[in-house]
């Protein structure tokens, strides 16, 4: 058995603001499921979920989400893009709690295919991104992450804590039993993101532009927080960010992806 | 109103039937989708099985050309809610198996099954079925158009090819229909969604090359009308040289 890799860490606190990380796994020795993060922030009495998850996981992350927050306190779900780990779970959501789902309006009319009862409330973000204000006046920035993997993906900064969701983006995926919560040696670490990355993400140009953009944040990215494995902090937000931008990926590598050579 | 199946070839052992299910109150949540179903001998394949949402409504239209316990195969082209959502009802009203890219076996599991012999992960290049009647069914790459782990499935036996997203049309409200007539008429409904969500010009272009080896009667996508064989060289044309994705980079990120 790891140790407690599921439990959940406030990754940031003060009097008025928390950010929370949620680490689901399935049971030791299945490979039939992607291991998915999910991060709550609670501010003023108001609770922010972001990438609630699949359809599977929901009860426990509602399990432990309430342990913090009655679910009815929940204002907004975010999901950075459509994928099924991301936010299958919706429908659930939507029904035990009265929050507001905002996806990229790419997935407006396709995430109601899970289910959704509500439509109306479904918030299509534009592409260029949404700046949510929360009760203290701090903001949580939606960020365009478009192609890195999905068409329509967002990545979502937290003004306050400092902390980056990214979604997809610094994704690593472990070998049975090797999984960290945080990121111990970036060099080693790269073994378990580069294979993801090659191939899920759209190029190197769309990375780059990304990596622009976060550079360009008015605070300082503390924390750096995947959807799946491992976080980076303090000095492996910068190195993450130049291996990031110098990966070639997805399209560079189009004519042996279509052929299955090595890349 | 256009019909919610119809065969679009047929002969002594094999079917192609085109399923497109509408939502019934055009409330505009639900994007509309289309459905396959190709019957060789007594065996059943079905095409991006749709959303969850919709899974009594074609399984109930599915039902009348074969019963649903003779579906051998699910294909999805990728992982999206509209495509296949409605697989874990699917997998316990069928025996069938899904077959999907590599990509995202470890992903559609998160829709809420456990039983992951069902899975058959589809390689990069693709993959073939031999149909028990004869002919074969071959899924062909067709990845960042617009999914990372994408795939078309042409049938060998009918010559049609089922597209997907590629091709893929959307209506304004009210207007609809199933063939294609005019194509210059019905290159506004697709050309918007093709410029977001398709990957780049160059993936694009692979994939026309590829594509136009293939003897082609009818090109069939998940979402809107069909193409017929005499619109087929002005889809291709005009696909290979469309400007998308992240040929337009600076416009979706807003700056």
């Amino acid at each position: 058995m790891s140790d407690n890799l599921d439990d959940d860490r406030l990754l940031y606190e003060d009097d008025e603001h928390q950010f929370v990380w949620f680490g689901w796994e399935e049971e030791e020795g299945s490979n039939s499921f992607v291991q998915t993060n999910q991060c709550l922030i609670i501010n003023g009495g108001q609770g922010y979920l972001f990438d609630p998850g699949g359809t599977y996981v929901f009860h426990q992350v509602l399990e432990q989400v309430t342990r913090y927050l009655h679910p009815r306190q929940l204002n907004t779900l975010v999901a950075t893009h459509q994928d099924p780990d991301v936010c299958s779970s919706a429908p659930y959501w939507m029904k035990a709690t009265d929050a507001k789902l905002l996806i990229s309006r790419l997935w407006l009319h396709f995430v109601s295919h899970f289910g959704l009862d509500e439509p109306e409330r479904v918030v299509p973000l534009p592409d260029k991104g949404a700046k949510l204000r929360l009760p203290t006046g701090d903001h949580l920035l939606i960020l365009p992450a478009h192609f890195l993997h999905s068409e329509g993906n967002f990545s979502v900064f937290d003004e306050r804590s400092g902390i980056l969701f990214t979604g997809d983006i610094g994704a690593s995926i472990y070998p049975k039993g090797g999984r960290e919560v945080f990121v111990k040696d970036f060099e080693a670490h790269k073994a378990y993101m580069e294979p993801f990355h090659k191939r899920y993400m759209h190029s190197n140009a769309v990375c780059r532009h990304w990596v622009a953009r976060i550079r360009a944040l008015p605070h300082k990215v503390k924390m750096i927080v995947p959807q799946h494995g491992a976080m980076f902090q303090e000095d492996q937000v910068e190195a993450f960010l130049t291996w990031f931008e110098e990966l070639q990926c997805g399209g560079d590598y189009l004519q042996a992806i279509y052929a299955d050579q090595p890349f | 109103m256009v019909e919610s199946s119809k065969v679009l070839y047929e002969d002594d052992n094999h079917q192609y039937i085109w399923f497109g299910w509408e939502d019934p109150d055009t409330d505009e949540s639900l994007v509309q989708s289309n459905q396959v179903l190709v019957v060789n001998q007594d065996q059943g394949y079905l095409f991006d099985p749709g959303g969850a949402f919709i899974f009594s409504e074609v399984a109930a239209e599915v039902n009348k050309y074969l019963p649903l316990d003779q579906i051998r195969y699910l294909l999805a082209t990728h992982q999206d809610p509209d495509v296949l959502s409605s697989v874990t009802l699917w997998l316990k009203a069928t025996n069938a198996r899904l077959l999907v890219s590599r990509l995202w076996i470890r992903f559609v599991s998160h829709f809420g099954f456990s039983d992951t012999s069902r899975l058959i992960a589809i390689e990069d290049r693709g993959k073939m079925i031999k149909l028990p009647a004869g002919g074969e069914i071959i899924m062909l790459p067709a990845h960042f158009l617009h999914s990372e782990g994408n795939f078309c499935f042409y049938d060998s036996r009918s010559k049609i090819l089922f597209s997907g997203d590629i091709g893929a049309a959307v209506f304004p409200s009210g207007e609809r229909y199933l063939m294609v007539e005019d194509w210059e008429k019905h290159l506004p409904y697709t050309e918007g969604f093709h410029k977001r969500y398709m990957g780049n010009n160059t993936a694009l272009r692979k994939w026309v090359n590829m594509v136009r080896q293939y003897p082609i009667e009818m090109i069939v996508p998940q979402h809107g009308a069909i193409i017929g064989k005499e619109h087929i060289p002005s889809f291709l044309d005009w696909l290979e040289n469309l400007q998308c994705g992240t040929d337009l980079l600076d416009e979706c990120y807003g700056f």
